[in-house]
């Protein structure tokens, strides 16, 4: 798994929420590269202790965490040059205006609120992996780094 | 004689002393007088005095020749008185010569002469009984001769009846006794002459003496009259030449007199016309009476201020003109008048007089009276005036005058006003009651000292300029409150003043003028309210707080609902479609149905919770207004709601919406909800009508969203708005009861209104209006949401 190149750090302490989610990125072919951080310290040492050349090219992130929560972990992805890049879209249960605003503050990519009918979950989980991980073209730096590694 | 003469001489040499010690200044001449006065004064009284003397010495030669008249009366009378004694004296010697002559010789010759003495006797007697009553010694010496001339007839009667009775001549005793009576009658009638001569003689001395006094006398007065002429005659010649000058001054004098006595008379001619002219036109009317109180003459204004001409009343009596009321008054009066004969105006004393008009009305007067003297008759002249006008001009200006009293008297302010030179024009009741004191003549710089006018704390004296009233005077407007203390309100009284200046027509400030009133509870009230107000903002503040923990809470709670309880949904709606989908072909039919019911079941509760998260959602959410046209978003939500109404037979009928101010998202929101029901509750209607329109209702223009569903009835109108309240049971028509509830909400929040009319079966239409009508729940929201600000 340490050498693996991973597309996508999902951060989430629930773990039904966690396992819905794998299956509707498994249902887009998305689910190949996944890291799961079962709460925001996880999360921070993930992108913080690990070279950087390991770095997601997608950060899946739940605002209600233990220890650390999203909204902290958002704050230091944004807030570091190196981490600064990574799309970060906020995937959760909630969408309350204060943190809508809280989180385009800090430079949050996407906010999505997860809906309850699993259809359209299923669907919106697909678009935004497709989105973020095919449609969106990354910044040089990381992609030159990130095929620098590759190679 | 002497004692008769003597009181009229010293009388005279009295006043004589009298005149002459007038003369020789006895009294003094005034110093002041001039020489020439005193000259001439000297001049006529000698000439007076001259007069004087010449008539007294007139006076005294008269009653010298009265006193030489009475001496010859004197003279006579002795004649005659010694005439009879002689006479009675020769009838005795009758008597003896008869008897004697009878008794020699019997012959009655002798007795004829006998008898005829024997008849005068008696005669005589009587008659100097009469001439001597004056003499009470002569008349004692007449009873003696009486006596002596009885006892001698007797003796002669004897002896001739002796002779008769003898025939011879009687005895010679009976001659003797006879010539004794006869000696005795002859020396009485001697005394009797001797006393009336001594008599005379005594008279005509004392008369000579008279006579020659008043000679000297005369002669006397007559030296000292001519002296006193010839004195009076110098100074008078003195006089002369200084009076011919003057004389010819005086000429002068007197033709220019005569030139003025000329122009006075046609001067007086004049002034005669000119106050015939006066009386004539005069204003007041003038009335003339005789003594009988009968009209004389009556003047033009007295002619029209009665309403009689001259002719009418011109000999009638006053009271013609007169109220009969008065009449007995006026009489009274005219009687004291008489008595007093003074010019008085009557009204002064009589009160309100009354004259009577032609036309029988009355008008007040006011009256002076006068009398006068012409040509012996006795007049009354009254001036009168009619003082209707007057009485009606003194009336307006009391009643004026007594409104003004009672306005100022009524006024809760206390009113002051004062001329330029500071002197107070008004001061009523309520000043005197507020400042504690009345009008004063205090100087102005000593008003603020004197009146104790201080700044609002009360701690600082007023400096004098800064007072309302000064400021006034000075022109300005003045709103201010001041602190006023006084002996009765010690603590000083908070006055609230106002003021102005009193200008006159041409825009001159002639004085001032302050109205104040006692603030002194307001401001107690106001400091009270101030501590009520700081008392409240702390409780407001405490609510808030207390109101923002709640808050806290419910965001907390809500935001709990948001992840907690949606979450689960979440959960359980994924895995039954997972298990649906990956496991479906090997699930026995049955069990696929009791999944795809707890599908449904997530999926409605996740409505239900999406909907309960909007409500909470729209109560905190501040408005963002902006101008929008409700067609465009009604436009908007149909096209949003057709796709689920593509097997419907709808008629959309869409009136002309206003333009309104409003939060685009929310009303978004209410559309959704309205028109989504008038969808849901048409199902059974085809075709389905849907109106959405505006109209005014009671002034206020409403919008409203109609349709020809199945309606509701109104018995449950109130349970309409309610969360979670449904009219209709949930196989037939599906919804949560929030939709609504949330509608209200925000139209609340618009500040408006909305309700619903209804029948069952018959449709139902949703009005609401937006705006006008603020209820108690927006303003509630709006001060909490100024709170949270």
């Amino acid at each position: 798994m340490n050498q693996q190149q991973f597309e996508i750090l999902l951060v989430d302490d629930n773990p039904d929420d966690v396992e819905l989610t794998l299956h509707a990125l498994r249902k887009g072919n998305l689910a190949n590269h996944i890291h799961v951080a079962r709460d925001g310290e996880e999360a921070l040492e993930f992108l913080f202790n690990s070279t950087f050349d390991r770095l997601p090219k997608l950060v899946l992130l739940d605002l209600k965490l233990p220890r650390v929560d999203g909204m902290e972990v958002l704050r230091r992805v944004k807030a570091d040059p190196r981490t600064r890049a990574i799309p970060v879209v906020i995937l959760t249960s909630s969408k309350e205006e204060r943190d809508l605003v809280q989180g385009y503050g800090l430079g949050v990519n996407s906010y999505i609120q997860k809906p309850v009918d699993f259809e359209q979950f299923r669907d919106t989980i697909k678009n935004v992996g497709l989105y973020w991980l095919l449609i969106n073209q990354p910044p040089v730096a990381i992609s030159a780094a990130r095929a620098a590694a590759q190679s | 004689m002497s004692s008769q003469s003597d009181p009229p001489r010293s009388r005279v040499l009295k006043t004589l002393k009298k005149v002459s010690s007038w003369l020789t200044g006895g009294k003094g001449p005034d110093v002041r007088v001039p020489e020439e006065t005193i000259l001439r004064r000297w001049s006529a009284s000698g000439v007076a005095f001259a007069i004087v003397l010449t008539i007294m010495g007139s006076a005294l030669s008269w009653r010298s020749m009265r006193e030489a008249n009475e001496e010859s009366d004197w003279v006579s009378h002795t004649l005659t008185v010694t005439t009879r004694l002689d006479s009675s004296l020769a009838h005795m010697i009758d008597i003896e010569t008869g008897a004697r002559g009878f008794a020699a010789t019997g012959d009655d010759e002798f007795l004829n002469s006998f008898s005829e003495g024997n008849r005068t006797i008696s005669a005589d007697l009587d008659a100097l009984g009469l001439l001597t009553s004056d003499n009470p010694a002569q008349q004692k010496r007449l009873v003696k001769l009486g006596l002596q001339c009885s006892a001698r007839l007797e003796v002669a009667q004897r002896t001739i009846d002796e002779r008769r009775r003898s025939g011879k001549v009687p005895r010679t005793g009976l001659f003797l006794e006879g010539k004794r009576h006869m000696d005795a009658v002859r020396k009485t009638i001697s005394e009797m002459q001797t006393e009336e001569s001594s008599l005379l003689e005594q008279r005509t001395r004392s008369a000579k003496e008279a006579r020659e006094r008043t000679a000297n006398f005369v002669a006397a007065t007559a030296l000292i009259g001519v002296t006193l002429l010839a004195l009076a005659g110098f100074i008078t010649g003195r006089e002369i030449s200084r009076s011919a000058k003057i004389r010819s001054q005086m000429r002068t004098l007197n033709a220019n007199l005569e030139l003025r006595v000329e122009e006075r008379s046609s001067e007086l001619r004049d002034s005669r016309e000119r106050l015939q002219g006066i009386i004539g036109s005069a204003m007041d009317a003038i009335i003339t009476v005789d003594e009988g109180q009968t009209i004389v003459y009556l003047n033009p204004a007295a002619e029209q201020t009665f309403g009689y001409t001259s002719t009418e009343v011109i000999g009638h009596p006053l009271n013609l003109l007169i109220p009969q009321r008065f009449h007995q008054r006026h009489a009274d009066h005219m009687r004291n008048f008489g008595a007093t004969n003074e010019s008085r105006r009557m009204a002064g004393n009589l009160g309100r007089l009354s004259g009577l008009r032609a036309d029988g009305t009355e008008f007040p007067l006011e009256a002076s009276i006068s009398s006068t003297e012409v040509s012996g008759r006795k007049l009354f002249t009254a001036i009168v005036r009619d003082m209707t006008d007057r009485v009606q001009a003194e009336e307006a200006l009391r009643k004026q005058s007594d409104t003004l009293q009672l306005v100022l008297d009524s006024m809760q302010e206390g009113l002051v006003a004062a001329d330029e030179n500071g002197t107070f024009l008004i001061w009523n009741r309520v000043a005197t009651e507020l400042i504690g004191r009345g009008p004063e003549e205090v100087p102005i710089e000593d008003w603020s000292r004197h009146y104790e006018v201080y700044s609002p704390d009360g701690a600082t004296l007023l400096s004098a300029d800064q007072l309302p009233l000064l400021r006034a005077m000075r022109g300005e407007i003045v709103n201010v409150e001041l602190m006023v203390r006084s002996p009765r309100f010690k603590d000083g009284l908070s006055l609230e003043f106002s003021g102005w200046p009193l200008k006159n027509e041409t825009g001159v400030v002639r004085g001032g003028l302050v109205i104040f009133r006692d603030v002194t509870e307001r401001k107690a009230a106001e400091r009270e309210i101030r501590k009520l107000n700081n008392e409240l903002e702390k409780r407001v503040q405490l609510r808030t707080a207390q109101l923002q923990a709640a808050n806290k809470d419910l965001e907390a709670f809500t935001y709990s609902v948001a992840h907690d309880l949606r979450a689960p949904l979440r959960h359980m709606a994924g895995f039954s479609k997972i298990l649906m989908e990956e496991f479906g072909a090997r699930i026995p039919s049955e069990a696929q149905h009791y999944l795809r019911r707890i599908e449904e079941g997530t999926r409605r509760m996740g409505v239900l919770v999406d909907d309960l998260l909007n409500l909470a959602h729209v109560g905190r959410r501040d408005l963002g207004l902006q101008v929008a046209g409700l067609n465009s978003v009604v436009e908007e939500i149909i096209k949003r709601l057709k796709p689920d109404t593509s097997n419907r037979q709808i008629e959309w009928k869409i009136g002309t919406l206003p333009y309104v101010e409003c939060d685009i998202a929310l009303m978004k929101v209410v559309f959704e909800n309205l028109l989504a029901n008038a969808i849901k509750f048409t199902r059974p209607r085809t075709p389905a009508i849907i109106e959405v329109g505006r109209e005014e209702k009671d002034g206020v223009s409403v919008v409203y969203v109609r349709d020809n569903g199945v309606g509701f009835s109104m018995k449950y109108a109130d349970k309409l708005f309610g969360v979670f309240q449904r009219l209709h049971r949930a196989e037939d028509f599906e919804g949560t009861g929030v939709g609504l509830a949330t509608v209200q909400r925000i139209i609340q929040k618009h500040g408006g209104r909305i309700w619903a009319q209804a029948e069952l079966d018959k449709g139902a239409t949703f009005y609401f209006s937006l705006g006008k009508t603020e209820n108690d729940e927006l303003k509630a929201n709006a001060a909490v949401q100024g709170v949270e600000a």
